[in-house]
Order: structure tokens, then sequence, then C-alpha cells
């Protein structure tokens, strides 16, 4: 469906995107996170083509994306600092952007404004900041876009806006088969909900993957023993984190969790033994530490 | 009706599964019952469509729903669910077996307490655990 692959994109001296492959399908909802910085934005600006990378190319339904490509029209992007023009409301906005997206259904428009209880002839630059956000995805969802690209949009709404913007996306998604992107660094919101993850740093993809394979391969486990514990090499798994907390061991690790039990019973006196939950932050958190992000010591 | 635990280590879609399976057996649910659309369900607990779907898949594949096309997923008939139902007691019997073995209760010990409960004896599990 969409395929990015091997795009480059350095603004002067500074390379901020590096080989970026991404591939999404109809009907998923692609989540990519990354650090502070890592050129989330400005990969999204190249779906668009806002941006035009100097390397690497853009498909969507095996059609190369460029400027002039028709296709972009399928596409619409909720930018996470939005802007609009100076007295505009999201009438006047919506009236605009009939003519650019021959998809705009009013009828959807006015359903969803009575939903999130939108005051259309508001002027949006003297909404709030959540506000603007809602504005903004009524737009975009009234444009029927095929593939919706989505800025930080959760992180600044509240809980019950959050939950009305993850109905009204999740019932988009079935009806419509559309694909979306959705950049956060809200973890909490995206676990679940997400089929596939892009975990970016630095300006490189350093993983992508289905949320279900991601949290089959990362195993997290809590345990005690009498005497001390050392870490345990062994080739059915691969241990990546240890922390003791009191006399408990946290030990986040890859691979076959029953053996590595097995291996805990051999050496010591096993008091207690339970895997844990791993959740989307433990994931980043482990795959970010590989790349070295955050793994500076805090001096007491 | 349906919930997860975020802490849990079990996937998501077992725990779906396994909660239908609870409603279906309490009769809750029943018997050419419709189960709440996947779309309904995934955005009113806030999960990823898909998975619902496998937990439907396997709620299905374990003969505990039928699914109509275009209309959606039902309770299946009794005598479906009494062998769905005979298979959960089965390897809830395997499980229980296997987690006997690991705590060092031996073989000996097992067959006993099988045939003492078959028999309908009291047993006395519950005081004589492990040394």
């Amino acid at each position: 469906m969409l395929q990015i692959s091997l795009l480059n994109k350095s603004f002067r001296k500074f390379h901020v995107l590096k080989d970026i492959n991404v591939n999404a399908e109809a009907g998923q909802i692609y989540g990519l996170v990354g650090s502070n910085g890592c050129g989330k934005t400005t990969l999204l600006k190249h779906i668009i083509q806002v941006f035009r990378q100097d390397s690497g190319e853009i498909h969507y339904n095996n059609n190369l994306i460029t400027e002039k490509s028709e296709e972009i029209k399928d596409f619409y992007y909720v930018q996470d600092d939005l802007f609009f023009p100076q007295n505009s409301t999201l009438k006047s906005l919506y009236d605009f952007e009939k003519l650019l997206y021959t998809d705009m259904s009013l009828e959807k428009f006015n359903r969803l404004v009575k939903y999130f209880k939108i005051d259309i002839n508001k002027k949006l630059n003297s909404m709030s900041k959540g506000q603007k956000r809602q504005a903004a995805f009524v737009l975009a969802m009234a444009a029927n876009p095929k593939v919706l690209l989505l800025d930080e949009i959760v992180d600044g709404l509240d809980a019950v806006i959050r939950r009305k913007f993850w109905n009204v996306l999740i019932k988009e998604v079935i009806e419509n088969n559309i694909t979306v992107i959705i950049s956060s660094h809200a973890l909490k919101e995206l676990d679940n909900i997400c089929d596939k993850v892009g975990i970016m740093h630095e300006g490189t993809i350093i993983k992508e993957e289905e949320m279900e394979s991601l949290k089959e391969n990362l195993k997290r486990v809590q345990f005690a023993i009498e005497g001390e514990y050392e870490d345990i090499i062994d080739e059915s798994f691969t241990l990546l984190k240890s922390i003791k907390v009191g006399s408990v061991y946290f030990v986040t690790l890859r691979g076959d969790v029953d053996a590595f039990r097995k291996s805990l019973e051999d050496r010591y006196k096993l008091l207690i033994f339970d895997e844990l939950a791993v959740n989307l932050e433990e994931i980043f958190i482990t795959e970010l530490g590989g790349a070295g992000y955050g793994m500076e010591e805090l001096d007491s | 009706m349906i919930n997860f635990d975020q802490n849990s280590s079990k996937p998501i879609y077992e725990q779906i599964y396994e909660q239908f399976v609870k409603l279906i057996s309490n009769k809750v649910l029943k018997t050419d019952e419709q189960l709440p659309s996947v779309r309904d369900l995934a955005s009113s607990v806030r999960i990823n469509p898909n998975t619902i779907q496998r937990a439907y898949k396997l709620l299905e594949s374990k003969n505990y729903i039928y699914s109509v096309p275009g209309k959606g997923n039902f309770v299946s008939k009794a005598d479906n669910l009494i062998s769905a139902e005979l298979e959960r007691a089965e390897n809830q019997f395997v499980r229980s077996i296997k987690e006997m073995k690991i705590l060092g209760i031996t073989d000996e010990r097992v067959m006993d307490l099988t045939q003492m409960t078959l028999k309908g004896v009291e047993s006395d599990a519950s005081n004589k655990f492990v040394e």
C-alpha cells in the first residue's frame, strides 16, 4: 500500500532522515514513535511531499509519489503545530477544503461536529490547543482520505476527547479500510491500538514490526532466589537488562522464558517467578537502549 | 462486559477469548445470541480491531461461536458447546498435572489423587501439599 524505501534527506549539513523504510498496509494503524527530534514530523511531511527527499522513493499502490501525483489528494496530514489563517472558522475551512478534496462529506462533517461539540463559527485561532486539534481532526475525517497522517494528535487531548477520537478512528479504519500513520509520545495511547510500530531514532527507523510479534519477542520476568544472582548465558535466551529492587530481580529478555526459569532452578533455589506484561513503553525503552539512548547514569 | 488487564502477561486476544468463554459457559450469552460487532467492541474497549477478530476466530475454531457472513458472530448450539467445554476441561486437567510435576509431586501421588477423585473419595490434597 504505502511503501517508503531508502529515503534520505539533509537540511544543509544536517542529515535528518537516513535510509528510511516504511511499509504500511490498508486497514492498518501504524504507530510512529521515537525520541524527541528524531525526524518523525519530517518523515510525515515527505509522504505528502511538502518536503522533497534527496534520495529514495515513496510508493502508494505501486505508483511513485511525487509532488505532482494525483494520489496525494488521497492523503491527509494533520500537523502537530496547527496554524490557521487569520479569522478562519471551521465552517470557512470546510468550504475551502471542499475545493481541494473531491470526497469531502458534509453529512460526516456535521455528524462529527455534533459528536465533538465544536462551534463551527468560532474563530479557530481563539480556540484552545485541544479544541484546534479536534477541529482539524473533524476536517480530516470529513475529507475521507485513504491515508491519514496524524502528528501527535492525541498528545494534547483530555481523556474524554481521546476516547471519542479513538472511537471515530477505529470505526473509520474498519468501515473504509484506510491507512493511519500516527506519531505520538503517548505510548500508552498507542499500545494495543496499533497493528504495526516503527521506532525511530536519530533519523533512522531502528525497528519496524507488527505490535503482536514485538510483544511476543520481548519478555519481562520478576523473580526472587536464595543467594546472589548472576546473569546466565544460554543459547535459548538473551538477557537484555537485569535490575534488583529489594530482594526481587526484574529481568528483560528475548527468547525462551521457560528455559530461563529452568536454568534459574538448576542454579538457585527459586522462591518466586512471574512473567510480567510487556507494554509498548518497555519495548521502546529497550530498543532505544540498544541504540544507546537513555543509557546515561544519573550522577548522585 | 469485556475487559482486559494491561498488566497481565497474557496476550489481549487470549484475555478476550477467555472472557467470552466464561460468559458463554455461564449462559450469560445464550445459544444464537449475537456477540458485539468487532467494530463496536474494538472502539468500546479501545483496542485494535484485528485483536478482536483474532479472539473471535479462536472462539469459532473452538466451536463456541459460529459466524454468519454479513451478519456477525453468534453463540453456538448446545451440542457444539458441550464439545468445546469437554476440550476445555481436558486441557485444564492436563495443565494441572503439568503444574503438579513442576512442584515436584510424584507420579504415584498424581495417580492416587486421580483415582481417589474418581472414586469420589474426599481428597486431602489441600493438607498434603509439598514438603
